[in-house]
């Protein structure tokens, strides 16, 4: 029993952990329809931003800056690539385009910080177990918990409730419309852009105190990624939390019961969502079809 | 014989009623024109009737056929063949390769993997052929994504003309055209009514089109048949007036 | 279309006579081997990439699977190396030719999505099931075999291999160009510019999709054969869909839109792997990634597509 909770615990926290990142690619591939290969690489920039930071500012320091100076680099990543990609209908040049600046970030990392792992660096009371049955439920996993709740809630009612967020929300459903409407289109993408990669930021920084980092930690993070929204459903904010929220569980669960097949479960559970209901849980007809 | 009927078809999308009750007896050979105000439901028709998507309630038949079921493929090999409105064609390729595509479809070797060439001077052949009933022979090796509109819209007609159609749908042939470009596309429809006996609908918002060149004219408003009948009847109809054409003087 | 057949002539001449001259320039044969296994495989995935206009990441599924194929029949079953290259490509094509009805309905990202789950779940049979395909350390075990015609027999050291290779290579390559130049080609490519204009011309275009993955699958599965031989060695890795990405990359570097394009990719890979790693052993990836990002943005049509831009202009 402790250990089908233990891996259900760590399940929901993967599944809390993809959640962000899906949510952040879902924003970036149906505003600026960009399929963005390169996800996963900006979150290994956060966690690497987070090791190298915590010592100067301590982790809460590293907590605000590093998703913030991440964010920042996808407001350059946007305007000096990603604008390229615009103008032509077909997508496949847009995830080619992120693949080649996966690539590119991976190896950087390599360069700067080598290949071995690197230790976490979190606040040692926060690292402590809040209790002695439930070992695993450590202070920091809940503070994960939390802080990803937190912020998904936080962006949702800020697309639902500010002004910027209902542009971007109309900007999802019709871009060509809102720009006819008066509204900076460059900006809005921009801004969009930058929103998915703090977010992919953030959960970098977050991770940091669980994982041990490692350069091709952005490989292994960008096609769960993709499967949550595929599972999800392309197009569907909502969905792309359900989604991971619950491949994160079923590979937690599968750890339990049957514990080599919990890294390929993930993919059979898409591939039969793929077959039998085509567009995800909650996915719209037609988008990226 | 009427080629195309349709008996008390409707759509309905949700709580939309896009198209209520329409009726059409289409005689084979014979120009039909669809006009109507925006949203009156033409292109919903059309698309019903090409196979875009189905019918909600009703019957479509076709040459004797009850199509209703049968797939946007189907009706192509039935002989129901289209043309869109937003020009459908295969950009990066030339006139002739455009029209290739068609004519290898339509005899069947899409497939194929060592064509003879007796068939290979087969296809050539009839590719040569619409070149020059459409009038595209001189630019043949042109690629179509540089032409002009007017003259992608042609090589989409050619396309379809390719699949030897015995019903031809025209979706705004006109659509974006200036005054020549728009009289080259009626001449073609003309050529193809009187030459080739091609029974044709079209859909249109181009009154001098549509009086120089249809046989019958229907006229849709609401989702709902307005009217039915020659060139001179429509004109003289004192509702389609009203709804459409603007009160007589 | 003269200039078409002057260049086949001139890549073949070359790529028959790459013992005389490759060594001049730094190579060696085993690299000229290497270039157009990979090189074959890239041409495979564009049939499907560049010729088709489907995205698929998940080619190495089939690469990987000729590659256990071939290496699993010089264990088991056969001592002929032609035999187990026959046997792998077709383990490689008939597990494409499977799984065809279930991608073939799906478009850009789910096509490229549930190609990929494909390859993982292959990727995870061969990583687990230890005992058949020796797990995560790969299959070992076998190894090139002397061919034997008639009396004569010829040990496959790296030249001797590379012909064979080129050998392999040329009928791949002959077949692709004969489909890519047929009706059946021409539909393809229609599929790629239109899809629902190929649809209304009442071209099924599911099925043309379904054929393009299996001849893809094929071929890709001859290349894993071909790799394994070379390296006389096959692991997991050669299914997992990092593999499938060097496909894309050469495919794009070279140009998606021509047929040599993928060879002139994995040329270039290969050549900027082993010349510039030399200098910077850590690096080099970045390299290929930023020609990669320039080529996408710039030249869309690779490498290839730049050449035919001069010379039409010209």
């Amino acid at each position: 029993m402790q250990l089908l909770l233990f891996d259900g615990f760590n399940g929901l926290i993967q599944g809390a952990f993809y959640a962000l990142l899906a949510l952040g690619l879902s924003l970036i591939i149906s505003l600026n329809s960009v399929i963005n290969f390169a996800h996963g690489g900006f979150m290994v920039i956060g966690a690497y931003l987070a090791f190298a930071l915590v010592p100067y500012i301590g982790f809460w320091g590293a907590l605000v800056v590093g998703p913030l100076l991440t964010g920042a680099l996808g407001i350059l990543v946007e305007r000096f690539l990603i604008r390229y990609m615009y103008g032509r209908s077909d997508p496949v040049y847009s995830l080619l385009l992120t693949f080649g600046l996966a690539l590119i970030i991976e190896n950087a990392l390599r360069s700067i910080w080598g290949a071995q792992g690197l230790p976490s660096a979190i606040p040692s009371w926060l690292g402590a177990p809040v209790s002695s049955t439930y070992f695993f439920v450590t202070g920091y996993r809940l503070f994960v918990m939390a802080a990803i709740a937190l912020a998904t809630g936080a962006l949702f009612v800020f697309l639902r409730y500010s002004n910027f967020g209902v542009r971007i929300r109309a900007g999802i459903l019709d871009l060509e419309t809102v720009s006819t409407l008066g509204v900076n289109v460059y900006m809005l993408r921009a801004v969009n852009f930058a929103i998915g990669i703090l977010l992919a930021g953030f959960a970098g920084v977050l991770a940091s105190g669980i994982l041990e980092l490692s350069p091709t930690m952005g490989n292994d993070v960008i096609m769960t990624t993709f499967v949550a929204i595929v599972v999800g459903g392309i197009g569907s904010l909502l969905g792309s939390v359900l989604g991971a929220l619950l491949i994160g569980i079923a590979a937690g669960l599968t750890s339990a019961y049957f514990p080599v097949a919990s890294d390929v479960v993930i993919y059979v559970i898409m591939a039969v969502v793929l077959i039998v209901r085509p567009r995800g849980l909650l996915g719209q007809v037609g988008l990226f079809e | 014989m009427s080629l195309l009927r349709l008996k008390n078809v409707s759509r309905v999308f949700g709580k939309l009623v896009a198209l209520q009750d329409i009726d059409l007896e289409m005689e084979e050979g014979k120009v039909y024109a669809m006009i109507g105000p925006n949203g009156a439901g033409k292109t919903t028709l059309f698309n019903l009737i090409s196979g875009f998507f189905q019918a909600t309630t009703g019957e479509i038949w076709f040459d004797d056929k009850l199509i209703n079921d049968f797939t946007a493929e189907k009706r192509v090999a039935a002989g129901l063949v289209r043309t869109f409105q937003i020009t459908e064609v295969f950009p990066e390729l030339s006139v002739a390769e455009n029209i290739r595509i068609g004519v290898e479809a339509q005899e069947n070797h899409s497939a194929h993997i060592w064509p003879s060439a007796q068939l290979m001077r087969q296809v050539n052949g009839r590719v040569d052929e619409l070149l020059q009933t459409t009038g595209l022979a001189q630019q043949a090796d042109h690629i179509v994504s540089e032409l002009a509109h007017g003259d992608q819209r042609v090589v989409e007609v050619a396309m379809a003309l390719s699949m030897k159609p015995k019903l031809l749908l025209l979706d705004e042939p006109t659509a974006g055209m200036g005054r020549a470009e728009a009289g080259r596309m009626v001449d073609l429809i003309r050529t193809l009514h009187d030459k080739q006996h091609l029974s044709i609908l079209f859909v249109e918002h181009d009154m001098d089109v549509v009086f120089g060149v249809a046989d019958r004219i229907m006229v849709l408003n609401f989702g709902k048949t307005l009217a039915m009948g020659t060139p001179k009847e429509i004109a003289q109809n004192p509702a389609v007036q009203a709804a459409y054409l603007g009160d007589p003087a | 279309m003269s200039s078409r057949v002057y260049i086949n002539a001139a890549v073949w001449v070359l790529l028959l006579t790459v013992p005389l001259w490759f060594p001049w320039i730094g190579g060696y044969p085993a690299l000229a081997s290497r270039v157009l296994i990979y090189a074959l495989g890239a041409m495979a995935l564009n049939i499907l990439l560049g010729f088709t206009g489907c995205m698929s990441f998940g080619q190495a599924a089939y690469f990987g699977l000729g590659g256990y194929g071939t290496g699993l029949a010089l264990v088991h079953v056969t001592n002929s190396t032609v035999a187990a290259v026959i046997l792998g490509t077709a383990l490689g094509g008939a597990a494409a030719f499977i799984v065809g009805p279930l991608i073939m309905h799906r478009r850009g990202i789910y096509f490229a999505m549930i190609t990929v789950a494909v390859g993982q779940i292959f990727y995870f049979v061969a990583e687990r099931w230890n005992s058949f395909t020796g797990g995560e350390d790969g299959l070992t075990g076998f190894s090139r075999q002397p061919i034997h015609f008639g009396s004569v027999v010829v040990s496959l050291t790296a030249v001797p291999f590379y012909y064979f290779v080129l050998f392999f290579f040329a009928i791949g390559a002959a077949v692709m160009g004969i489909l890519l130049n047929a009706p059946l080609g021409h539909t393809w490519v229609a599929i790629r510019e239109n899809r629902r204009r190929a649809s209304f011309l009442g071209i099924h275009v599911e099925r043309y999709v379904w054929a393009s993955f299996a001849i893809a699958g094929l071929f890709a599965g001859l290349a894993g054969a071909l790799n394994a031989l070379q390296n006389n060695f096959i692991s997991p890795a050669n299914l997992y869909w990092i593999e499938s990405g060097n496909f894309v990359i050469m495919a794009v570097l070279g140009g998606m839109r021509s047929f040599w394009g993928p060879l002139i990719g994995s040329i270039i890979l290969f050549g900027i792997q082993d010349y510039v790693s030399t200098y910077f052993p850590n690096n080099w990836e970045i390299f290929i990634g930023v020609l990669f990002i320039i080529v996408v943005i710039f030249f869309p049509n690779g490498v290839l597509g730049i050449i035919r831009q001069r010379t039409k202009s010209a």
